[in-house]
Parts: C-alpha cells; structure tokens; sequence
C-alpha cells in the first residue's frame, strides 16, 4: 500500500487545490524555503497522524488558527490521500472519512510513525530517559499485551476489592457471634471454621461434647444437647436420669453376678435320653407283668414270665424306674426354673438398657464404643422375650455362659460410661455458659446460608485471584523481557546505521555509533551513550557535532522504521523533511546510499531545499521522482512542477497569455533547471553568501560550459549554440522582472517574449530528458566526453572522431568553394 | 472476545510464548491446561475468558458446603 495521490486546500501555506500525484513511487519534494514544501508535509501528518490539526477560529489568533490557509473561510482546510490499489482517507471540517484500507493505512501510521523532521532530530537526544524508553517502547506494537495487563490488573484490583467486602461482612457477622462467647473461648481467626471451633472448645470444656468432629451437623448435635441443658431445668433432669440409668446398671450387675452358669446343653442332653428311656414299652411291659405277678401267690408260676413268683425282686425293679422318674421329673424342674430365672434377668436387662439409652441419647448400648453386639446377634435375642419355650431354646442356642460373660462385660461398660457421663456434666454454676452455647450455636445455625454464601463468593474470588495474579505477573515480565530483547535489536540497528553514514575508517570519524541501554527498573529507561577518540561519552550532546547529533536522531528513526516494516500491515512509507539541515553533503550522501539500499520497500518522500542534496539523490537513487516547487505567493499557494508539467504551462501561456505572464512562467521554469544544471555540470560559480544561486549567477558559467561541450559534439549539438545567443537576455529579463517592472512591456513585447520562451523550452528539451528525469551529462568525465547522454539515453549525443571531423570541414570546404 | 483470526506481531507473539512458558511453572496442569486451550483458541488475552477457568474449577470442586 502506498500513496497514489494527494489532494490538499486551505492548509498553511497552500490556498487553492494542489494535487500531487505520487503514483505510489518515492519523490524528491525539492524547493526553496518558504515555497510550501512543509505545508504539503504538514497536510500528510494532518491526514496520517491526525496531528497538526488545522483548526478554526480567527486566523492567526492560535496554532491551530495558523495551521489553516490565512484567506480560506472556516471548514475550508481539507486534504485527501487515495491510496495505490484502494483506499482513501479524507480529513477535513467534518473531521476523518475513510473507507477500511484508509483506515488500516491510517492505522499503520499512527502505529509506526513515518514522518522525520529537522526539529525532531533532537528530541530523542533531549527526552528524559523514561520517555525515550516510552518512545521506543511505542514501536513494539503490544497495545494488545498492554491493554491485557491492564485488564488482568484492573480485574485483580475488582476481586481483591470484593473479597475484602465478602470478608469484612463476614467478619463482621462472626464476631458479632464470637464477641458473644466467653473471652477465653473467643477465635482468633474470625472465619466460620474459627467460630465453630471455639464453640466445640467451649463445648468440650462444658463437657457437652469429644470435640473430635468440627461440621455443620455436630454442631447442631452439640447444639441440642446444649438446648436440652439450658432449658428449665434441663442440666437438673439430665443429672436425675443419668443418676437412674446408673442405678438401673447397678441393678443389673447384682442380677446378673448370680446367674446359674451351669452346663445347661449337657442338662438338656441328659433330660432328652431319659425322656427315650421312660417312653420305652420297658415301662408299660414292666407295670403289666408287675400287676399280674402281683395277681399271683408267692410260689406260683407266672403266666407271663413263667417264673415263680418273686415279689421281691418285681419290686426293686419297679423302685430303680420309679427313681428315674423321679430325677427326669427333678430335671426339667430345675431346668424350667434355670431358664425362668434367666428369662426374668433378660427383662431386667432389656428395661436397663432402655433407661440407659435414653438417658444417654443412645440408640442401643452398641453404640458405646468397646460394647460388642450380643453373642447370637441381636436378632436372635429378640425371641427371648416371646415365650418360655422360645426363650428356652433361644438360650440352648446361645449358650447362658457366652451370654452371661456379655452380659457382665456390657454392665461394666455401661457402668463406667455412665459414670464419665455424670463426671462430664456441667456443673450447675457454668449453666450460664451453656445458655450462651446454645444461643451463640443457634444464631450461627441461622446465618449459616449467609455465612455459606459469602465463604462461596470468597472462595470463588480466591480462586479467580490465584488464576489473575500469577498470568499478571508472568505476562508482565514476559513484556519486559521482549521489550527488552527488541529494544536491543533496534539499539543495534541503529549502532549499524550510524555506522554505514560515519564508517569507523574514516580518517577525520573520531565518533563511533551510539549505543542506547535499555534498562527495565520501574516504568523503563533508555540512556544514549556515545563515543569520542575511544572514550565512551555519558552523553553524545557533550562531543557530537549538530551534524552527528542530527545522524543519530536519523538513524534512531530508521531503525524504528525498518523494525515496524516487519509487520505486514506497516505503511512501509517515509517523509523525511530537511533532515540533512546539518549533515555535511559527504554524510548526506550515504544517507541517501543507506535509504537506496535498505529502504527500497519504502515509499520515501524526500523534502529539501538542498540543491546540492536534491541532485544527489536524485542521481544515486534510481527511480525517484522528482517534484519542484518553484515558487509561492500568497493567494496562489507553491508553484508545484516537475520539469514537463512546468514545459506544458509555458507553452500554454505562450499562445495566450500576457508577455509578463510568460516571462515569470519562463523564470520559475529557467531558475529551477539552471540551478540543478549547475550541479549537473559541475559549473563553476562565484562565491556567494547563503549559496542561494540564481539563472543571474549561473548563465554565464553555463553558456561557457556548453559552448565547450558544443565545440567538442559540433554538428550534434550545434542548435544549443544558437538557443543559447538567442537566449542571451535571460538575465536581462530576470532582472526587469525583479526590479524594473515597468520597461519590461516596453522592451519585450509579446511576440520577441514568446520567441524567447520558445528558446527556453528548446534548450530545456535539449539537454534535459522529460522521461528519466535527468540531464544528458558528459560520458565518461566532464573533461574527456565521448557521448552526451541522459540516463535512460533518450537524449544520447556522440562526439564525432577527428576523421568524421576532418569528413566534415572538407565537405563543408568544398561546398563553399 | 478477540478474533481468533488476528495475526500478532512477533513481539506479541513473543510475550505470550514466553508468558505460557512462565505460567507452566507456577500454575497447576489443569489450570495451564485451560489456558493452552484459550491459546489456541485465540481467547488468552481475553481477561474474562481467563476468569472463567476459575469459574468451571469452582463448578467441580464446589458445591460441598
């Protein structure tokens, strides 16, 4: 993207429309002070940079005022660039209009300055260190980084200043609790987790709870109990029950300690092989053959046996069976009374086991820790309380043994429990404590959706802190250190730059290229340190001459110029405006050999009043245009013109205008070209203060010059020698422009006036290619031409031989005679 | 949110780099995880887009209370 055309009105010096069309190429703007070359560069700010504002107002009365062209109305000023391709960028009253690629051109501008000029050479120089630092720091592009760290720090600052606010709310309804406990039991940290804290402490202390577990639900556990003592007489009862269920176990351990432990399994067996005996037909048999043997006579035989009666032994047989019946009978006796005895103690034991659980807050005893469930499990033990005969069987289950030893292991435990519960219980003086317990437990309960909500919104900003904090301070630092890296490589471009314009060989080069240290401590500074016969220079200002000072300014902003053209959407454009005011010709020089070599991606416009300058870079660097502005006056603005464009107008003015007319369209055109033909040529001139040549100074060491050049080309060049006799009032008529206005009409009428105008034009097409844009010079040295030729050798002039020479006079002499 | 489609400049480029390489030291692989994501996505030098790795880290690990 470049610039194709400008169009400006109404800025400064520049009253009227003046179009330049650029066509996209570099141009050499080369005119004299004060003819309105800033004017077009301040224009180009106006529409690039939005800066140097033309402004309305009365004129003259502000800056701005001054900006705009003294005889232009308000909302007059208005400059419009139309970029190569597309794009278009209009400023004016109504402020910019610009369509995308204007824009993002604009954009690129703003971005990566373009524009140099001599008073902002030094600046660079004179800038404290933190705004170079920010200067060159302006070149990196990292508005995007910028703006994030600002982003992530102003988001940083919002969630740190919420959680302060989540935390100060939350303090402050903690402590109202915690204010409320007594002094020794308050928390050092006011967090909820705190407070909970200090109310089991307080809670262990009135022996309410272990204190083990700290959450929401044993809180409201120890809350309850805390309830339970505080209310009416509530730590009273619960003494009184603990007291009953204490008794209860007391009880049961006498009822238990004598409980029969006998084998009751081999009673059962025993009792269950006499029941076989005694339901034998041994029995039955035994008492029918003893009722009929008892029939009989002692003696007699029985019908039976078919013994002899013997009553006596009938009856021993018949008291053994009658024995055993009688300890069958004893058996189940004593185990009817075994199990009942067992039965009766179990009641007892399950009525104990109520009290205690109730007076304890317990669901079953298991729940006191090293009570193990039942032998048999508790299910089974159920059924001992249905019926004798379940009870019964239940217990040969069992075993009364394994159940006995439980039973007493259980009461011992339960004992001792109950006795810690008693010892654990308030004394009836830290009632009061209590109370405070219960009401501090139930105020936190109430709040705990606040108090959760607030600790929610902490902990997410926490989290979000912890996310912000460390990408803050890794990007932060990642932006020094490339900052840093940057600025280095741009230092060194710099130092490289200086170098190409002052190479360190030089002979008379006591100054070696800058060196600029960026250092990173607070916002960033740069220091330029300089260098003078091998003696590094704290500041360059001290020893460097302007026109080193003025080399370092320019090279600085070259080298912020090639960095920022790395990034495709660079402007890749440069208008540098009488920068080389104090740089000798020889450093101007290569300057322009720097610009020609590194910078042909740019588009440069090059704005000088430097003849000497102009001529030079017009010869060392190809394809650059030049535009001359010849002159400026009030209500017409620069008289802008390249040597074709200035032809053309002289030739129109020559059929119709006035012969004053033609004569100062004449001299704008003369003035400018004889001025560069005098570098061109290298024509000798008197010395001359200012080195402010005029044609008056110039024409004569241009007639002799190419009188020489004529005798040495003859035939080719021998029309120059005429123009050049006719031409020969140019001064003259110079001079009666200027000073003697009034003979002129009188001398030049307008016909002798368009005659010489005619001339001029000749003499100019002559020597001058309108295409390259370059005289035709000597080939190879001025002091031994072969050819006369222009640079693209539209204009070629060869010096004939001395044979064709000789050809020639003889041809000549031979016609005469 | 910003265009996932905009070229930074090397220097740009150069501080996210170097800010990645920072990060994988201090944050945890998660969140850093999280943050690769928005790299290349496009969405890290979108502030909100970062706030909203703690956002989805407090939707699951939250809720307890």
């Amino acid at each position: 993207m470049s610039i194709a055309q400008v169009s400006i009105r109404a800025v400064r010096g520049i009253r009227h429309e003046v179009a330049l069309e650029l066509d996209g190429k570099s141009w050499l703007i080369h005119g004299d002070n004060g003819t309105g070359k800033s004017s077009i560069e301040r224009a180009l700010r106006w529409a690039l940079l939005g800066t140097e504002v033309p402004a309305s107002g009365k004129p003259l009365s502000s800056e701005e005022s001054c900006r705009r062209h003294v005889l232009e109305g308000e909302e007059s000023p208005r400059v419009v660039i139309r970029l190569s391709k597309t794009g278009q960028i209009e400023v004016g009253g109504d402020g910019l209009d610009a369509d995308e690629a204007g824009l993002a051109f604009r954009t690129a501008c703003s971005q990566g300055n373009p524009f140099l000029r001599r008073l902002e050479l030094l600046d660079f120089l004179n800038a404290r260190p933190a705004d170079r630092f920010r200067y060159l720091d302006s070149y990196l592009d990292l508005t995007v980084i910028d703006t994030t760290l600002n982003d992530l720090s102003d988001k940083e600052k919002q969630v740190a200043k919420r959680i302060k606010a989540s935390r100060q709310s939350l303090e402050a309804m903690l402590l109202n609790l915690a204010h409320r406990l007594p002094e020794q039991f308050r928390p050092k940290k006011t967090t909820s987790n705190g407070v909970m804290d200090s109310l089991f402490k307080l809670g262990k202390h009135l022996g309410l709870t272990d204190g083990e577990a700290i959450d929401w639900k044993s809180l409201e556990t120890l809350g309850n109990t805390a309830q339970d003592l505080s209310t009416g007489s509530g730590l009273d009862d619960k003494r009184r029950s603990l007291t009953t269920a204490e008794e209860a176990v007391r009880r049961l351990g006498e009822r238990v300690q004598p409980l029969p432990s006998a084998d009751m399994i081999a009673l059962a067996k025993r009792r269950q092989q006499m029941e076989q005996s005694t339901a034998s037909p041994t029995l039955a048999s035994l008492l029918e053959h003893a009722r009929k043997h008892i029939d009989l006579e002692e003696g007699e035989f029985c019908p039976i046996c078919g013994q002899q009666v013997e009553r006596t032994e009938l009856l021993q047989k018949i008291d053994t069976q009658l024995s055993e019946l009688e300890e069958y009978r004893s058996l189940s006796s004593e185990m009817k009374q075994f199990a009942k005895t067992w039965q009766l103690a179990w009641r007892e034991f399950v009525e104990a086991q109520g009290v205690i659980c109730s007076s304890c807050g317990l669901d079953s005893l298991t729940a006191i820790d090293d009570v193990r469930d039942p032998p048999g499990g508790s299910e089974l033990l159920k059924n001992l309380l249905d019926s004798d005969e379940k009870f019964q069987t239940a217990l040969l289950v069992v075993g009364p043994n394994e159940l006995l030893n439980w039973l007493k292991a259980t009461t011992r435990t339960a004992a001792t429990f109950i006795e810690q519960e008693i010892g654990n219980l308030p004394a009836a003086d830290t009632i009061g404590d209590v109370r405070i317990l219960d009401d501090v437990i139930k105020a936190l309960i109430d709040k705990r959706t606040s108090i959760e909500s607030l600790e929610r919104d902490i902990s997410l900003d926490e989290k979000k802190q912890a996310l912000v904090r460390p990408v803050y301070q890794a990007m932060r630092k990642a932006r020094q250190d490339v900052a840093q890296e940057v600025l280095d490589e741009i230092a060194t471009l710099v130092a490289g730059y200086y170098a190409r314009i002052h190479p360190p060989g030089e002979e008379c080069e006591v100054t070696r290229a800058p060196t600029i240290e960026v250092q990173r401590h607070a916002g960033g500074t740069a220091f330029v340190r300089g260098e003078f016969a091998e003696k590094l220079v704290k500041d360059p200002k001290w020893v460097y001459s302007d026109g080193h000072l003025d080399t370092v300014g320019i090279c600085i902003f070259l080298a912020l110029r090639r960095y920022r053209s790395k990034n495709p959407s660079d402007s890749k454009l440069m208008v540098l405006d009488d920068v080389v005011l104090s740089i000798d010709l020889g450093h101007a020089r290569r300057l322009i050999q720097l610009l020609r070599d590194d910078f042909d991606d740019h588009q440069i416009l090059i704005f000088t009043h430097n003849g000497l300058f102009a001529r030079w870079c017009l010869n060392l660097m190809p394809g650059l245009k030049k535009l001359a502005v010849s002159g400026w006056s009030l209500e017409t603005g620069p008289h802008l013109s390249d040597y074709a464009t200035t032809v053309d107008r002289l030739a129109n003015h020559i059929s119709d205008s006035s012969p004053k007319e033609i004569a100062m369209n004449m001299m704008w055109l003369m003035d400018e070209w004889l001025a560069e033909a005098r570098f061109s040529y290298s024509l000798s001139v008197p010395a001359k203060y200012g080195d402010e040549y005029t044609l008056t100074e110039i024409w004569d060491p241009f007639c002799s010059a190419m009188r020489k050049l004529v005798k040495l080309f003859g035939d080719e060049l021998l029309n120059v020698n005429t123009l050049l006799d006719e031409l020969r009032d140019l001064p003259h008529i110079r001079n009666m422009l200027a000073a003697h206005e009034n003979e002129f009409a009188q001398e030049f009428p307008r016909n002798v006036m368009a005659e010489i105008a005619s001339h001029s034009i000749m003499l100019v097409k002559t020597l001058y290619c309108l295409d390259c844009h370059t005289f035709a010079l000597p080939i190879p040295t001025r002091h031994a031409p072969q050819v006369l030729a222009c640079r693209c050798e539209e204009l070629r002039y060869v010096r004939p031989s001395k044979s064709q020479k000789r050809k020639a006079s003889g041809g000549e002499k031979a016609k005469s005679s | 949110m910003l265009d996932p489609d905009i070229i930074y400049s090397d220097a740009v480029q150069k501080v996210i780099d170097k800010t990645l390489l920072d990060l994988k030291q201090s944050l945890p692989a998660a969140h850093m995880k999280a943050i690769q994501r928005l790299v290349d996505q496009g969405e890290f030098l979108d502030v909100e887009s970062i706030l909203t790795i703690a956002e989805q880290d407090e939707s699951n690990t939250g809720g307890e209370g």
